[in-house]
């Protein structure tokens, strides 16, 4: 008896990270190299923002000048010799000065930047002065729906595989890093954002907040369906115990990719439509009211065409037709 | 009009037997190009025609569709798109469309969380009354949008309508499936309707594409017996039917409903409408296994926009409906 292969999980010997400089910089690595996850690859100065603010009076400082953040930049005489003084905001330097609307414009001082390889690999292309594509092992994770573009970032993994996300979660080390979860809520989505969250991997999430996302947010990649369906606990548990490696969160193509020199026998190397069910399958149920959730197949009647699968949590067994299964490991 | 719910269907080349498939084919997120030869458990099938465009097959769906003459115009009512006779358009049916129409759901969210997953995932057997209710409730609302959508160019000219499907779309009776079908009119006519729950027409569209005299030869000999002739006056107030035996029957149509006339399929009787206006309407019609189903409910059925209104009017007119001429 045949069942659907899902092939959510598997190891791609060559996969392609792409990494690049927020700006145009130097790239020190040549084609071919060999490099390893922390190798200094590049480096840039970032120009930050500009900034303006108005001022009274003449100007005591010319263009060109560094400004510091409480410097006098301009003074006016008032009645009975009082004077007025314009204090400047920010830290930079003076870019333009507009004596008509009386504002000045700094520009911030540029940070330096360095770009480090993230994943382990080879140097297969430079994309000049602005980074490289690595060729690298790599697990990839598909998802059933995603919205943003992509990220790389380090990996947080928070509570167990069905748990939601909550607010009270969040602390500003989550800032830059991308997070996995059980279920995904609007509140902690919301929250996620504000603190400067990079990405988003969670077992499932209403279908209307998936909905509403719009615009420049951050990333979702949502790895089972939508409801309340929890994370694969086959993913779950090993992306807990990759944590804080680098992985890249390719939203616009539904997968995550996480860098993976060792062997998985969990997840598969090929991909093929239908597989034989057998005895000790991990399959993914979809009938309800187990819909998305996980189990092993302890037994199936080729007659009947239904197999018996026991969950994985619930410890119970249940009976459905192999047509509402589908196998993703073992 | 054929509910194509099952992803595949297959034509033995020797025996010439037609069996749909309920393989399951997701939608391509999992899957890579697949092969006719992996598809499972049919071995000895020669064609193989899916709608899933990774799916690689002798024929692509649309070709199929397009060679086939019969029944003609044809409707598929798909997944994500339905196929009628001037192109595929997207079957667009959001949450309000089915929520209503999904009994054993009591949250909207949940209901659009249920559909998405089932359209992520493809179609599996509902073998449980949720999934039931689910494949139920969004074949009501793909119905609608089918004849919505082709009304004009496909509804309005035909006299006959052949409604062709499988499990689950027949679960419960043809009563469901009339109601959905009588929910969709909005405007008057009259339709013969011919029930297929053997989802001929899918395999007949097939065959056609490879030989056409063979699949004419099987639909002229008229196999579908489940009819029912559909009578939708919407703004008739009152009515009369002439039997030919001296004396007419009289309806009362102002509180509006669905009424049931036992006429068998080969009797003709005369009906004498009344409408608004005081206009008189005259037709001469037939009955059915399913006999003579005068709808004369104000369109466009408001009614149907509360969950429990539909849940009892649901109730109520499948009764109505399911009643069959001895």
């Amino acid at each position: 008896m045949k069942a659907l292969f899902l092939n959510k999980y598997f190891i791609d010997p060559e996969a392609l990270i792409e990494r690049s400089m927020p700006c145009e910089g130097n790239v020190f690595i040549k084609k071919g190299a060999v490099v390893q996850s922390f190798d200094r690859i590049g480096d840039c100065k970032v120009m930050l923002e500009e900034k303006s603010f108005t001022y009274d009076g003449d100007l005591v400082k010319k263009r060109g000048n560094y400004i510091s953040q409480g410097e006098v930049v301009a003074s006016s005489k008032r009645a009975f010799g009082l004077e007025v003084s314009t204090k400047s905001p920010f830290t930079g330097y003076i870019i333009k000065t507009d004596a008509v609307n009386k504002e000045i414009f700094i520009r911030k001082p540029s940070r330096p930047f360095e770009l480090i390889s993230g994943v382990p690999g080879y140097v297969t292309a430079i994309i000049e002065g602005r980074g490289v594509l690595i060729t690298t092992r790599a697990l990839r994770v598909r998802g059933v729906a995603s919205y943003g573009a992509e990220v790389g970032a380090e990996l947080l993994v928070f509570g167990e595989h069905n748990d939601n996300l909550k607010q009270e979660n969040f602390e500003n080390e989550l800032a830059e890093k991308i997070v996995v979860c059980g279920h995904l809520t609007r509140e902690a989505y919301a929250k996620g954002r504000a603190v400067g969250v990079e990405g988003f991997v969670c077992g499932s999430c209403n279908l209307a907040l998936f909905n509403n996302l719009k615009g420049d947010c951050p990333p979702v990649l949502v790895l089972e369906g939508f409801g309340k369906i929890p994370l694969s606990p086959l993913v779950f548990d090993y992306l807990k115990s990759v944590q804080s490696r680098f992985v890249v969160l390719r939203a616009c193509e539904r997968e995550l990719i996480i860098p993976e020199s060792g062997k998985q026998g969990w997840c598969s190397t090929k991909s093929v439509p239908f597989v034989d069910v057998k005895r000790g399958q991990a399959v993914q149920i979809f009938s309800f009211p187990y819909y998305g959730f996980f189990g092993t197949v302890i037994s199936c009647d080729e007659e009947k065409g239904l197999v018996k699968v026991e969950m994985w949590e619930k410890k119970e067994k249940i009976e459905l037709p192999v047509e509402n299964l589908g196998v993703v490991g073992g | 009009m054929g509910l194509f719910w099952s992803a595949n269907f297959f034509v033995d080349e020797k025996t010439l037997s037609f069996t749909t498939s309920y393989t399951p084919i997701p939608q391509p997120i999992f899957s890579q190009k697949i092969l006719v030869d992996d598809l499972v458990g049919k071995a000895t099938q020669k064609y193989v025609v899916s709608s899933n465009p990774e799916i690689s097959a002798p024929a692509t769906f649309e070709q199929a569709l397009n060679k086939t003459a019969i029944p003609n115009p044809f409707i598929w009512i798909g997944d994500k798109r339905i196929y009628t006779p001037e192109g595929t358009q997207e079957l667009k049916i959001v949450e309000t469309d089915y929520f209503n129409y999904f009994f054993l759901e009591p949250n909207s969210q949940q209901a659009e969380n249920a559909w998405q997953n089932r359209l992520l995932y493809g179609p599996k057997t509902p073998c449980n009354p949720y999934d039931i209710s689910l494949e139920n409730a969004v074949s009501f609302s793909k119905i609608k949008f089918a004849i919505n959508n082709a009304y004009l160019k496909v509804i309005s000219g035909a006299d006959k309508i052949i409604i062709s499907g499988s499990y689950p779309f027949f679960y419960g009776g043809v009563s469901r499936l009339m109601l959905a079908v009588l929910n969709s009119f909005n405007l008057p006519g009259v339709w013969r309707i011919a029930f297929d729950e053997k989802d001929s027409l899918s395999c007949l569209a097939t065959l056609s594409f490879y030989d056409k005299s063979l699949a004419e030869a099987f639909l002229l000999k008229n196999p579908f017996n489940t009819t029912v002739t559909a009578l939708v006056v919407p703004n008739a107030t009152e009515g009369e039917i002439d039997f030919g035996l001296g004396k007419n029957q009289s309806f009362d149509f102002k509180n509006a409903g669905v009424f049931f006339v036992p006429i068998a399929e080969k009797d003709l009787v005369k009906v004498i409408l009344k409408i608004k206006g005081k206009k008189r309407l005259t037709f001469e019609v037939g009955g059915g296994s399913y006999g003579l189903v005068i709808d004369a409910r104000p369109r466009p059925l408001t009614g149907f926009m509360s969950k429990s209104y539909t849940l009892k009017e649901t109730e109520q007119l499948k009764r109505v409906l399911e009643t069959k001429v001895i």
